[in-house]
């Protein structure tokens, strides 16, 4: 990577923060910090040493090397780090109505505040006050009128549209580097509780799979093969890789996101580079989950076999120690078997952590995939030995990480599987110590009801919701 | 259900002679060890993987400390 350096702003993710707080943040030495606002009102050009701190927007501009940018952007004290590119002169004076609306309704951030939440709102109300900065920050003509207007509206955190709106059109035209959100990340709200500081940070999630492959917008933080003859878990396949993304791509301006972006990923290569794979891999791959460590184990795979006693030991085992289970429903609803495949059937009655939590798939429109399993076969003497599908999750034409750098569509129970298993970790992180038991709980009683009943077995108990399983 | 499920028996009498891959449950507690199984793999503490004749497979399932017999099935991404 070149080691141009390039102006960013750096947001914080506290409204406010001392210039001691951003020194040590930003590692910068405390000879280069200026006062953002003084500096600008003496009609001063910033060097590339100048950094210029925003105490009460909780904001700087310094130079960095894209590399930097990164580092700080994954701290967790830090909302955003977007380049400060190329600029265009306001064509017409900033204290008009219409000027702000623009603003407001031009930001991607509060695009997102349409779903009704304070904090998105506030979000994109903070993104509008970045981009006033950022155009302070390369234009000399109306600075002083957006000083003004920025503090004004930095003393109302609460109100994000003024009430005396200006007039002239105001047309953003100022390049910001934002992740992209992908629609099924928002779909589960998993951004509402990224907002609160609930990304996973560092919990363990395994991916029982194909592998993972490197990827850029993947960390693989270690793994295991229980392939015979094969020692890496590397993803020749793609599939392990796409459920990695989902689970945990990083925030870092490009490509997709995952649900819990600051969980670590570990590759646990269960299946060959063809997809398939025996129970005793599988089981193999569990434990080595309950030997290091993992909190959460994504596994989508399955076949079409009645409930095994193996697997409902394995599981049990698993949860019984903190490993929580998630595992897709199957693909096979439609078929000669309809019901919910092994090992997400996997149930010994009277020990709820003998079930992992069966994910189902939806497309963007809240319906069932067609082929995603469902229901299962009733025993002869009338009780149901089958687990059933426990909540579902966005499953069809889903974008994430694949092989060679790239990105994909895919669909299946495969996709709808890990944004599950990424709740779980904002979960875990949020409630520190929190039981398998109580993580399924929080899930399931907090699912947004699909379907003819609160419980149902197409949708059990609904569609996945980060936010509200996470408050 | 037994401790070998039926389409899994009827599948052992149809190919007697037969080497099948199968899974071991035992009761909570007890290993690999407890049955003394040659050759047999430990994949959790009371789960076990083993390659073995029909004649072997039903012998064990007579061991009162197993719980289930189960063909190690394929599985694939879904």
């Amino acid at each position: 990577m070149e080691n141009q350096y390039k102006r960013y702003l750096v947001t914080y993710t506290d409204g406010s923060v001392s210039t001691e707080t951003a020194i040590k943040l930003l590692e910068v030495a405390k000879s280069k910090f200026k006062d953002g606002v003084s500096f600008l009102e003496s009609e001063s050009i910033p060097s590339e040493n100048d950094v210029l701190h925003f105490e009460s927007l909780g904001i700087s501009s310094l130079e960095l090397t894209e590399e930097e940018a990164e580092k700080i952007a994954n701290k967790d004290a830090v909302l955003a780090v977007e380049e400060d590119t190329t600029m265009h002169a306001l064509s017409s004076d900033v204290n008009d109505e219409d000027q702000f609306n623009e603003l407001f309704s031009n930001s991607e951030e509060l695009y997102e505040a349409n779903d009704d939440e304070k904090d998105n709102f506030i979000q994109g109300y903070n993104s509008a006050l970045l981009e006033v900065f950022a155009a302070v920050l390369e234009v000399n003509s109306n600075k002083h009128n957006l000083l003004a207007d920025a503090a004004f509206l930095s003393s109302n955190p609460k109100m994000p549209t003024p009430k005396n709106k200006p007039k002239t059109p105001f047309k953003s035209t100022i390049p910001t580097r934002r992740q992209p959100v992908p629609w099924n990340i928002s779909m589960v709200k998993a951004t509402t509780a990224w907002r609160r500081g609930i990304r996973g940070n560092g919990i363990k999630v395994a991916i029982l799979d194909t592998g993972i492959a490197a990827h850029p917008d993947l960390t693989i933080a270690g793994g295991v093969s229980f392939i015979p003859g094969s020692t890496s878990h590397d993803d020749l396949n793609s599939h392990g890789t796409h459920c990695a993304g989902i689970v945990a791509a990083k925030n870092n301006f490009f490509g997709i996101v995952g649900v819990a972006p600051k969980a670590k990923l570990y590759a646990v290569k269960v299946l060959d580079d063809n997809g398939s794979g025996q129970s005793s891999w599988i089981i193999a791959g569990m434990e080595w989950c309950l030997k290091n460590g993992i909190k959460v184990a994504s596994m989508s795979l399955g076949g079409t076999s009645s409930p095994s006693v193996a697997y409902a030991n394995a599981i049990k085992r698993c949860q019984d120690n903190g490993v929580v289970v998630i595992i897709a429903s199957g693909n096979s609803y439609g078929s000669r078997f309809p019901w919910v495949c092994s090992p997400a059937n996997s149930i010994i009655n009277g020990q709820d952590n003998a079930s992992p939590m069966a994910v189902g798939s939806i497309n963007n429109l809240n319906v069932i995939a067609g082929n995603s399993s469902r229901g299962g076969m009733t025993a002869p003497q009338g009780s149901v030995p089958w687990n059933q599908v426990s909540c579902v999750a966005p499953g069809v034409a889903i974008n994430s990480t694949v092989l060679g750098n790239g990105y994909g569509l895919k669909s299946g129970t495969s996709m709808a599987c890990p944004h599950v298993a990424g709740l779980a970790a904002l979960i875990i992180q949020r409630y520190p110590g929190i039981s398998a038991a109580n993580v399924i709980r929080r899930i399931t009683t907090t699912c947004s009801d699909l379907g003819p009943s609160s419980y149902d077995l197409t949708f059990g108990y609904g569609l996945i919701n980060c936010d509200l399983a996470t408050r | 259900m037994g401790k070998i499920s039926a389409d899994f028996q009827a599948e052992m009498r149809a190919n007697a002679n037969d080497l099948f891959e199968v899974l071991i449950t035992l009761t909570e507690g007890y290993t690999a060890e407890s049955i003394k199984l040659e050759g047999a793999k430990s994949l959790m503490k009371n789960i076990i993987q083993a390659k073995l004749p029909v004649n072997d497979i039903n012998r064990i399932a007579k061991n009162k400390n197993v719980v289930a017999i189960e063909k190690d099935s394929s599985v694939g991404i879904m």
